[in-house]
């Protein structure tokens, strides 16, 4: 386990990062918080089996994508669940979901847009879903989103594509 | 149609910073995650301890038993064996 002043250099590094991708894959303050404290118990728990074939940034990020995805499947697990105690429709489900849209960094005037835009990005594969996120809201290069994802740049830009692909398809009036 | 579109409004979300209270928050997880194993461990060793003691108890009567069982059962003129006919 690493010392105490190391690890919170490390939280102090890279804990925005951390937190925004939270924000951007789960939708809701509480949940992001809830999921960057996992993120950081985990990397506190593994570092001393971290091998350094990577980065330490791109290794938190691949701890930070896991831990959303998880989530993201349990929230899915729980919807389904709801679904069969109260015979709830699915236009129901999805209706109580966006109500918890609470995501900071998102204004006022792009809120309507953004909820319609991550339900349609909550909808892809994950790897497109994850490719996505990080080429927009990350700002990564191509390479970067590739080592992070342990794909080739050429898997990631098909990955891309595809995803792009799918939210026209889904958002066929959105500009 | 613009294809950037949604790509355009993710890129326009604003980066905030995590709240102050968050590493305060790990860091009390990460002290509770310390303290459990030992509970967890004095527990473990309590019930061996307990299931060591039982197994004692209970060999130490089996070993104890078998011999005089058979002076029992002569003396109360019982039959140990099945066979009806001697």
């Amino acid at each position: 386990m690493p010392p105490q002043d190391e690890f919170r250099a490390l939280y102090h590094q890279h804990a925005r990062m951390v937190y925004n991708l939270c924000l951007n894959y789960l939708h809701g303050r509480e949940d992001a918080q809830e999921a960057t404290q996992d993120v950081f118990v985990k990397v506190h728990e593994r570092f001393t089996g971290f091998k350094g074939d990577a980065s330490v940034s791109t290794w938190i990020y691949r701890v930070t994508i896991n831990t959303c995805l998880d989530r993201l499947k349990a929230r899915k697990r729980k919807k389904r669940s709801l679904l069969g105690w109260f015979s709830l429709s699915d236009e129901q489900v999805e209706r109580s979901a966006s109500l918890v849209f609470d995501h900071p960094g998102v204004s006022a005037e792009d809120r309507e847009a953004l909820e319609r835009l991550f339900a349609a990005v909550d909808e892809l594969p994950e790897q497109q879903k994850t490719a996505l996120l990080l080429k927009t809201t990350e700002d990564l290069s191509m390479n970067a989103i590739a080592e992070v994802m342990g794909l080739s740049t050429k898997a990631v830009e098909s990955l891309l594509s595809r995803a792009r692909a799918n939210l026209r398809q889904r958002m066929p009036n959105e500009g | 149609m613009d294809t950037n579109g949604p790509e355009d409004l993710l890129k326009r979300i604003a980066r905030v910073d995590p709240p102050p209270f968050l590493l305060t928050r790990i860091e009390a997880r990460l002290a509770a995650a310390v303290q459990v194993p030992r509970g967890r461990s004095v527990a473990v060793a309590c019930a061996l301890a307990a299931l060591l003691v039982v197994n004692a108890v209970v060999l130490g009567g089996e070993a104890v038993g078998s011999g005089q069982l058979d002076e029992v059962v002569d003396a109360m003129g019982m039959n140990a064996s099945n066979q009806l006919y001697r």
